[in-house]
């Protein structure tokens, strides 16, 4: 059982012995690839863990962009959260419904704004609907409160930024996607896209971090699938996927292993490979 | 005995109505009354009804009653308006009723027929009718909060909690589309949440369908009420046709009750005329046989869909308008909200301050709370009435 750390990831028991605690504020992070065939928005609202608010990914994003679920503007996060009713003072927990996806994302968005005491529900919701514990349909009562956001602009890195630590090797790039998209021979689920990967990156598949029942592997197993990738953990990390959600697993993972000189590419490939311009890897690790 | 009448206090949006008339300035703009204008100020009768009513004038050979809960052909081609197909017509009872006030009337007369203790649940704000209409039938309300001032959005949460305190066989009065007075409208999601609420608490919903058609489109106006007739056991419903077929003065409405079964809808039927009967006998029917015959022809629906979809269109382009002159202006997103709110009406949020200097100073009426009437403008009034508003620095 993995230790339970109010700043990167929290059992279930964890949550169940806190659920009624008056500054928790459970999340629903849920956000599923088209090809899923899984609606977020209408699976929270047949159910979720009593109290737990959605989390909307597309929506609290930047629209100004063109691609899927950019990180939003400062002001835009801040007035979402207050709608959701959670600001300063708040330990948040938030999950999803495939088990460990997209709510690392959110833990992610939250640390990008300077808000640390958030932390993954370990297994997401089907562990928790496994074990059978409490779950409600009705929406919670909201009352809205501030949240004081300082912008960590560190933590993000834009398409210059990657291409610059391409070229430098001064940063480890290491890529989610799975070894086949990676590799360039299994097809992009995204039209238009290019196969292959940024030159120089690793590929750690972020289900290479997690257990069979979607809980994150023990720290010293964390600690062995970036060696076997061939990590150099002298070096900060920029990490990358196919939109910016299973990337932001290996941050979870890094920062639970105690590394956090860690960072996001948020266009990731979605951005790099419709790049006519920018070079293109292919092959395994 | 006439010397014992309480004085009645006047109805605010006549006044304004008035104060207007009496305005010398050439340049005076009314956004007060809800009513429907063209770019020349005008209120048309709509092509598709002008030939329904030629087309009656030369068929209709009689004048005699028809039924006391009006013509079933109305309310079938109303009730198919409203709820399409959601819920089956054989449990849905309905009357026919002198406009969408009268439709209000009869429902909450239900109410007090069926559970004289119930408590109405009201936006805060609502029509100022829905009020006067529930205090002089001795209804007690409950406001709960809708509009968030700040962002000119719904405040859900607070919506929400207000609901929590609803208890079983409560009323919860909910606008179909179109909020009047706001402009702001409950997302499908938002929708959805409340019904569960409404469900949970054993509460009733009715609503007030004043505007379908002014808003997002005729079905998707519809969506809302149509999610609550299929996902709640019991539902009232009032729908108005002075706006949608432009019909005011002809006083053309309908109360609808979804039921659990046919047994209750016969009960409820049997109460419906019952209220006809001992409030006025038969409800008005030229307005309604007009309503019908457009409904029923196809031509002439598809004629009345089209005006009807100009009209909508040109609201939301003067929505467009006004919000963008007023962004180009402030240098910020503050009116944004006016070309997210949907159809005739948004509340501006300005202070009475300002809406009693715009008037003064520059001969614009809205009413107190700062609601305007999107279709009183026109592409040359809206850059004055954006600058008016910078200028009294609303």
């Amino acid at each position: 059982m993995a230790q339970d750390d109010p700043k990167t990831l929290v059992s279930t028991d964890w949550l169940a012995k806190h659920l009624k605690d008056p500054d928790l504020r459970i999340l629903d992070g849920s956000c599923f690839l088209p090809s899923a065939g899984r609606d977020g928005r209408a699976e929270y609202d047949a159910a979720h863990i009593p109290g737990a608010r959605f989390f909307d990914i597309d929506d609290i994003s930047d629209h100004r962009s063109e691609l899927p679920h950019m990180a939003p503007p400062t002001e835009k996060f801040m007035s979402r959260l207050r709608k959701l009713g959670v600001g300063d003072g708040h330990q948040v927990v938030v999950y999803d419904g495939m088990g460990l996806f997209s709510a690392a994302r959110v833990w992610w968005l939250f640390r990008l704004m300077g808000q640390d005491n958030i932390a993954v529900l370990d297994g997401g919701f089907p562990k928790w609907q496994a074990e059978g514990r409490a779950i409600e349909d009705m929406p919670p009562i909201i009352r809205d409160r501030h949240m004081t956001v300082r912008r960590q602009n560190h933590m993000i890195k834009d398409v210059t930024q990657v291409s610059a630590a391409s070229k430098l090797q001064d940063y480890e790039i290491l890529d989610a996607r799975s070894a086949g998209r990676f590799a360039g021979t299994e097809p992009e689920p995204r039209e238009g896209l290019r196969g292959g990967h940024i030159p120089g990156a690793k590929n750690v598949p972020y289900t290479d971090l997690l257990n069979g029942d979607a809980t994150m592997k023990s720290p010293d197993d964390l600690r062995a699938v970036f060696e076997a990738a061939g990590v150099d953990m002298g070096k900060p990390v920029i990490t990358s996927c196919g939109s910016g959600l299973t990337a932001t697993v290996i941050n979870l993972a890094l920062e639970r292993i105690g590394k956090t000189d860690h960072a996001l590419y948020d266009g990731s490939w979605t951005e790099w490979g419709a790049f006519a311009t920018l070079p293109v890897a292919t092959g395994e690790n | 005995m006439l010397s014992q009448l309480p004085e009645q206090p006047t109805d605010k949006i006549l006044d304004l109505m008035r104060m207007y008339r009496a305005d010398a300035r050439t340049s005076k703009i009314d956004l007060g009354v809800g009513v429907y204008k063209d770019a020349s100020g005008h209120t048309p009768v709509m092509r598709a009804v002008k030939a329904a009513e030629k087309q009656l004038w030369e068929e209709e050979t009689s004048k005699s009653y028809v039924a006391l809960t009006g013509d079933p052909a109305f309310c079938d081609a109303m009730a198919t308006l409203v709820l399409d197909d959601c819920v089956p017509r054989s449990t849905v009872a309905t009357c026919a009723t002198p406009g969408g006030t009268g439709a209000v009337r009869q429902a909450f007369d239900l109410v007090l027929l069926a559970n004289p203790s119930a408590r109405v649940f009201v936006s805060d704000p609502t029509w100022p009718n829905h009020l006067s209409i529930l205090r002089h039938l001795g209804i007690e309300t409950i406001a709960y909060r809708y509009f968030d001032t700040e962002t000119g959005a719904v405040d859900f949460n607070g919506m929400l909690a207000d609901l929590d305190a609803l208890r079983p066989g409560d009323v919860v009065l909910l606008h179909g589309c179109c909020h009047n007075p706001t402009g702001a409208n409950l997302t499908l999601p938002e929708w959805q949440a409340v019904i569960k609420v409404m469900n949970a608490k054993g509460a009733i919903p009715m609503i007030d369908i004043a505007y379908q058609g002014f808003g997002d489109g005729l079905e998707e106006d519809a969506a809302g009420t149509r999610l609550v007739a299929k996902s709640c056991d019991e539902v009232l419903i009032a729908a108005s046709c002075s706006k949608n077929f432009g019909i005011y003065r002809e006083r053309t409405g309908i109360t609808m009750v979804v039921c659990q079964d046919d047994a209750q809808k016969a009960l409820t039927q049997s109460n419906l005329s019952h209220l006809n009967r001992q409030t006025y006998s038969f409800p008005p029917d030229h307005g309604a046989r007009l309503v019908s015959m457009v409904l029923n022809d196809a031509s002439l629906r598809a004629d009345w869909q089209s005006e009807l979809e100009d009209v909508r269109k040109g609201m939301l382009s003067l929505r467009e308008q006004l919000a963008g002159e007023l962004q180009r202006l402030t240098g910020s997103d503050r009116f944004g909200f006016i070309a997210q709110h949907r159809g005739m009406f948004s509340r501006l949020g300005l202070s009475p301050q300002v809406v009693e200097s715009l008037r003064t100073d520059h001969g614009i009426y809205m009413v107190g709370d700062s609601r305007i009437n999107v279709a009183g403008l026109t592409a040359d009034t809206i850059p004055i009435l954006a600058k008016a508003i910078v200028e009294t620095g609303g």
